[in-house]
């Protein structure tokens, strides 16, 4: 099991934004994570990724508890975040983006490599190697983005909704390399999604959030076949 | 006033702006990278004068090659220490206050008054330390000029107007090509996003506004041989240093060192026509003219990057 | 008089009252004439720090330039009496108009300023003044000794008598403070100092309330400036436009406390006479030591008590006794509107009667917004009827807190229309939009953290009435009407839980009587318990005749309580009718769980 989730609470304040959610993740799997609005993906990849306030439950990387580990230590031991609203470094170009994004890999193959993937799977922004990335449209930014965070060769990938606020042609595009990346088949990733379809197209297993607690758990196709989830989404 | 005299007080305005954008540029990487308003920087061109002082004393001016290449030596070195001076403090005391996490309105203000201590004590600390009679550091390049035509162009202005705009630009280009560099700009552009790809935003605080210190430093030493100086010299040159950031652009380094430049010609320039105290009433007055009908400058790019 | 009977007969009233006796009893003991001046030295940096309190403590807006003002009333008095034998006690009434004016001006331009912009603006004015003056060969004005006038002109031939008038300024100007917390303008600061926001969309006029502050503040800082030129004699611009005049003044109110009018008082009676024990003692061979104590007095008060010292023990002192913290209660006093002379309220129209009612409450049309090249919300249209309960629904991002914000006065829309009530409101402010009858709620809880929750809800009724009896009434009644108990009320709003935060924003929104609540997600956060109380308490409301807007994602609850329901997405409206319909249409099924659901699907 490479990560692990146990139990996880994180609450702000008063705010409980996910409530005792376990999973495990294998090495190379993709998982997606879907859930209506509010539902807590996006809180429970904070606690994964250590920016937000865990309460109780523990993360475990490869066994290790990450309880004490910083977020931008964590970055440095693989997890990378792709946050929610792509958040590109909007005064720098699109190469460097990826290549400060590829800066803690110590390896400089491992590095030369990560960016080269980065560049094969999103063609389009070879292009654009030196526009800057707050001129860039919503769907190349969200691909800088995914970009960027492949750039450091990590083991786990963290994708919060790659799709928000984009136009579904693009949204289709996004999907369709994320699907590639499952084809690899060395990465493991977790996909949030507010889209069920696409995100459980990609995936192997999902997980469906609701309130912060966990609502439904399966395999991909068990999930797409099951009329709960649209109730979830969309009430009985 | 004649063309001739005109002539002369641009040709001195720019050359004696020059480090006066250097200033800008210190002010500049810390404003732009931690959204803080420092009120310490005037104290930290400040120690860079005494700074050079010390050193050039401690040199002596017999030494290699005269008095003019110890003061600018002595200048230059005045940047490092000033460096490591503000980076203890940012770890002490600003870091404490900081946070990229915390994004509240109240944080800024703490770290705005945390410095606002910090610039009493230098300055005051600097009295105690260094007594208040002015200071100068003999130049001896002061005295001399080259002529062109009726024009006086100071030897020792020249050369402190190169070494600032080398500086400047091994400033810009550490800031634009090296890893570090990067790393500061994206920490500054976005602090989130830059943790998520290993980046330590607070380390890259420390950096920035440790550099930021020692460049307005070396500033201050450059200087340090044109003016006589005293520990409260600080607070004149916060309001140039901003109304030049200001003007420039908050966010552009670039904006910095031109908004500099301008606010120092300016500054200059209306020695032809006002008397001394309205010189600097002057650049208060443009600086509020600038925060209230056009704070994003000259070169108006938004707050966000650098 | 009643408002001062109140004050005293209040237990801080009587405190204040008991160490203004210490004070003037100790004042009078004192025969050493240079014990005498750091007494009144402390009193007049007290009164400095009283002035700035008021702007920078209980407004929460930090000026960095309050010098301005203490050096203007300083020349009033100083050159009125140097260059026209105009008699300080005049000069003092001048310098209060003067330095009132001066804020009046200044904060006009400045308080519009964000953030840095704003502290540095304040900076650039007394450093500005400071040149001016000199150049205006204002170096140095002496007041003329003439000890045959004595005090008339100010001049005690007994120095006590100076410090007792500077004891009566600063017990004056508590007094008032005290009055002030106390007052519906207290209420009003605090709810500025703690969330703009949120002030705003409960009809507070956000700029107003700053402005008053400020010129009051000024015309403080004025005197204290005055009182300060009588007692030396002599000023100079460096004296009184210095840096250090600013530093002082913020220093003291922080290191005692904010907010509270104790603060200033102890601040500068621990620090005026410290830094005046380091200089005689260490002035010789460490000048500027005082300037070093101040700096490092600050730097101790944010890391370690970044309140003051007051709130620092007070806070201690409650946990240790186990009571509620001794945060103000910040009581019933008599009025001050705060409501902008502008706006005349005209609610003519009685409660709208509940359900049938066809008219239309809010017709917006075509409203579109982007931000640099982002579209938010585009050709955004939607009717609400009175009396409906209508939904506003699209998954993440699609603009929904956008389309709110530009109908609420938040945010300006580029195009389109918005009429309320038959009369447009287009890009109006909040506290206009709320004066005109529409309460809002926000996606997070804004609250006033350290107001408790019945004076978070009495900020949206003060709005309403100028009657504080009838404000009492409309807060309970929309705390009833929020299904909030007495003891939920009486708590502190940050002790409160997410749930009772929630129908407190309602119950806030409600007190300014509105006939449009427009609620941000009201659910969102909340437990499946927690659940059934706000959905009462929603539909009680529609009950009772206000019409409703509401922005939600728990599916469930919205299909249950809505007449009609709005889809959004990526800023356009894609469906809106009937719930049960509009839930089951392709668009909306595939915009929330993606484009080949309905091929999945059996």
């Amino acid at each position: 099991m490479l990560l692990e989730v146990e139990s996880i609470t994180v609450a702000y304040g008063g705010l409980v934004a996910v409530e005792a959610v376990s999973f495990g993740v294998e090495e190379g799997a993709m998982l997606a994570i879907i859930g209506p609005n509010g539902a807590g993906k996006s809180s429970l990849f904070a606690a994964i990724s250590g920016v937000a306030p865990v309460t109780s439950g523990r993360v475990l990387l490869r066994g290790a508890d990450l309880r004490d580990v910083a977020p931008h230590r964590r970055a440095r031991m693989g997890i990378a975040h792709v946050p929610e609203g792509r958040l590109v470094f909007g005064s720098m170009s699109v190469s460097e983006n990826i290549e400060v994004g590829s800066q803690i890999q110590p390896d400089a193959s491992r590095r030369r490599e990560a960016i080269e993937r980065s560049y094969d799977l999103f063609p389009a922004l070879k292009g654009l190697r030196d526009r800057a990335a707050g001129l860039l449209s919503g769907g190349q930014q969200q691909m800088l983005a995914i970009a960027r965070g492949l750039a450091s060769d990590p083991s786990v990938l963290l994708l919060d909704e790659p799709s928000m606020g984009l136009a579904p042609a693009i949204v289709d595009d996004i999907f369709e390399r994320i699907q590639s990346l499952r084809a690899q088949g060395t990465l493991t990733v977790l996909l949030a999604e507010q889209r069920a379809v696409e995100a459980l197209e990609s995936c192997d297993s999902g997980l469906v959030l609701q309130s912060g607690r966990v609502a439904l758990a399966g395999s991909r196709k068990d999930l797409i076949e099951s009329p709960r989830i649209k109730a979830l989404y969309l009430g009985q | 006033m004649t063309l001739v005299d005109f002539f002369q007080t641009l040709i001195t305005g720019v050359l004696v702006g020059a480090p006066y954008a250097l200033m800008c540029i210190g002010l500049g990487l810390i404003f732009g990278v931690m959204r803080v308003v420092n009120f310490a920087q005037g104290e930290f061109v400040m120690l860079g004068s005494y700074g050079a002082f010390f050193i050039a004393t401690h040199l002596g001016v017999q030494a290699v090659g005269g008095s003019a290449s110890v003061a600018i030596l002595a200048g230059v070195l005045a940047g490092p220490l000033v460096f490591c001076l503000a980076w203890w403090l940012h770890w002490a005391l600003v870091g404490r206050v900081t946070g990229s996490a915390h994004a509240a309105n109240d944080n800024h203000s703490s770290q705005v008054l945390i410095t606002l201590g910090i610039s009493l004590v230098l300055q005051d600390g600097g009295l105690i330390l260094f007594g208040s009679s002015p200071r100068s550091v003999p130049n001896t390049l002061a005295t001399e000029s080259f002529e062109w035509g009726e024009l006086l162009i100071n030897k020792a202005q020249v050369v402190s107007f190169f070494l600032s705009l080398c500086v400047a630009i091994l400033m810009s280009q550490w800031l634009l090509r090296s890893q570090s560099g990067k790393a500061l700009r994206a920490a500054a552009g976005n602090p989130r996003a830059a943790t998520f790809i290993g980046i330590d935003v607070v380390h890259a605080h420390r950096i920035a506004f440790a550099l930021g210190a020692g460049i307005s430093a070396i500033a201050g030493g450059l200087i340090a041989s044109r003016q006589a100086f005293t520990p409260y010299v600080g607070l004149e040159y916060v309001m140039i240093m901003y109304a030049g950031v200001i003007l420039g652009g908050l966010g552009s380094l670039t904006g910095a060192f031109i908004g500099g430049l301008s606010m120092a010609l300016v500054q200059q320039l209306s020695t032809l026509v006002l008397p001394h105290q309205l010189q600097t009433a002057l650049v208060f007055v443009i600086f509020l003219g600038l925060i209230l009908l056009r704070p994003q400058g000259i070169f108006g790019r938004s707050v966000d990057r650098i | 008089m009643k408002a001062l009977r109140d004050l005293f007969t209040a237990r801080e009233g009587q405190a204040l009252i008991a160490v203004a006796v210490l004070i003037s009893a100790v004042l009078l003991s004192v025969t050493d004439k240079y014990l005498l001046l750091v007494l009144t030295q402390v009193l007049i940096w007290a009164l400095l720090g009283l002035a700035w309190n008021l702007i920078g403590g209980y407004a929460g807006q930090m000026s960095f330039g309050h010098a301005a003002f203490f050096g203007v009333g300083a020349y009033c008095v100083a050159a009125g009496y140097a260059y026209a034998n105009i008699s300080p006690w005049i000069g003092l009434v001048v310098a209060a108009l003067m330095g009132g004016l001066a804020a009046l001006v200044i904060g006009a331009i400045t308080l519009r300023l964000r953030g840095h912009y704003f502290a540095l603006a304040m900076l650039a004015y007394p450093m500005a003044l400071l040149y001016v003056f000199e150049w205006a060969g204002l170096q140095e004005v002496t007041m003329p000794m003439r000890d045959s006038q004595g005090w008339t002109v100010l001049q005690f031939s007994d120095p006590r008598w100076f410090g007792m008038l500077a004891l009566a300024a600063v017990l004056v100007v508590s007094s008032l403070t005290f009055w002030i917390e106390r007052s519906r303008h207290g209420l009003c600061l605090a709810a500025v100092r703690e969330d703009e926001a949120a002030a705003q969309a409960s009809g507070v006029n956000v700029f107003a309330v700053k402005l008053r502050a400020m010129v009051l503040s000024g015309a403080i800082a004025a005197v204290a400036g005055g009182l300060y030129a009588a007692m030396m004699l002599i000023v100079t611009p460096r004296a009184v436009f210095g840096m250090f005049v600013s530093a002082q003044a913020i220093i003291v109110c922080l290191f005692g406390g904010v907010a509270t009018f104790w603060g200033p008082l102890i601040g500068a009676s621990v620090l005026v006479p410290m830094s005046e024990w380091l200089t005689a003692n260490f002035g010789s061979s460490l000048p500027g030591i005082q300037g070093v104590m101040y700096g490092a007095a600050i730097i101790a008060v944010v890391l370690f008590a970044k309140e003051g010292l007051y709130w620092r023990i007070s806070d201690a002192l409650a946990r240790r006794w186990g009571v509620g913290s001794k945060r103000k209660k910040v009581g019933e006093s008599p009025e001050c509107s705060t409501r902008g002379e502008d706006e005349p309220v005209s609610r003519s129209e009685a409660e709208a009667p509940p359900g049938n009612d066809d008219r239309v409450i809010l017709d917006v049309k075509g409203l579109g917004r982007a931000f640099g090249g982002v579209v938010a919300v585009a050709d955004f249209n939607i009717t609400v009827r009175k009396g409906a309960i209508h939904g506003l629904i699209g998954p993440n991002g699609a603009g929904k807190t956008t389309a709110f914000n530009l109908i609420n006065g938040f945010v300006r829309p580029d195009k389109g229309s918005v009429i309320l009530d038959g009369i447009d409101a287009t890009g109006n402010a909040p506290e206009v939009l709320c004066a005109r009858g529409v309460g809002r709620t926000f996606q997070t809880p804004r609250a006033f953290r350290r107001l408790s929750v019945r004076d978070n809800v009495r900020v949206g009724a003060l709005t309403q009435t100028r009657s504080d009896d009838d404000a009492r009434d409309l807060t309970e009644h929309a705390l009833g009407l929020a299904g909030l108990s007495e003891a939920e009320a009486d708590q502190l709003a940050s002790s409160a839980s997410v749930l009772q935060l929630r129908l407190m924003e309602i119950a806030r929104a409600l007190a300014g009587r509105p006939s449009l609540l427009m609620l941000d997600e009201t659910l969102a956060g909340l437990g499946r318990e927690d659940l059934p109380r706000v959905v009462a308490a929603i539909k009680g409301i529609a009950a009772s005749g206000v019409t409703i807007l509401i922005i939600e994602h728990t599916m469930h609850v919205v299909a249950s309580i809505v007449d009609e329901l709005t889809v959004l997405d990526h800023g356009r409206v894609i469906a809106n009718g009937q719930p049960d319909l509009v839930l089951q249409m392709p668009e909306v099924i595939e915009s929330y769980l993606g484009k080949k659901w309905m091929l999945h699907a059996a």
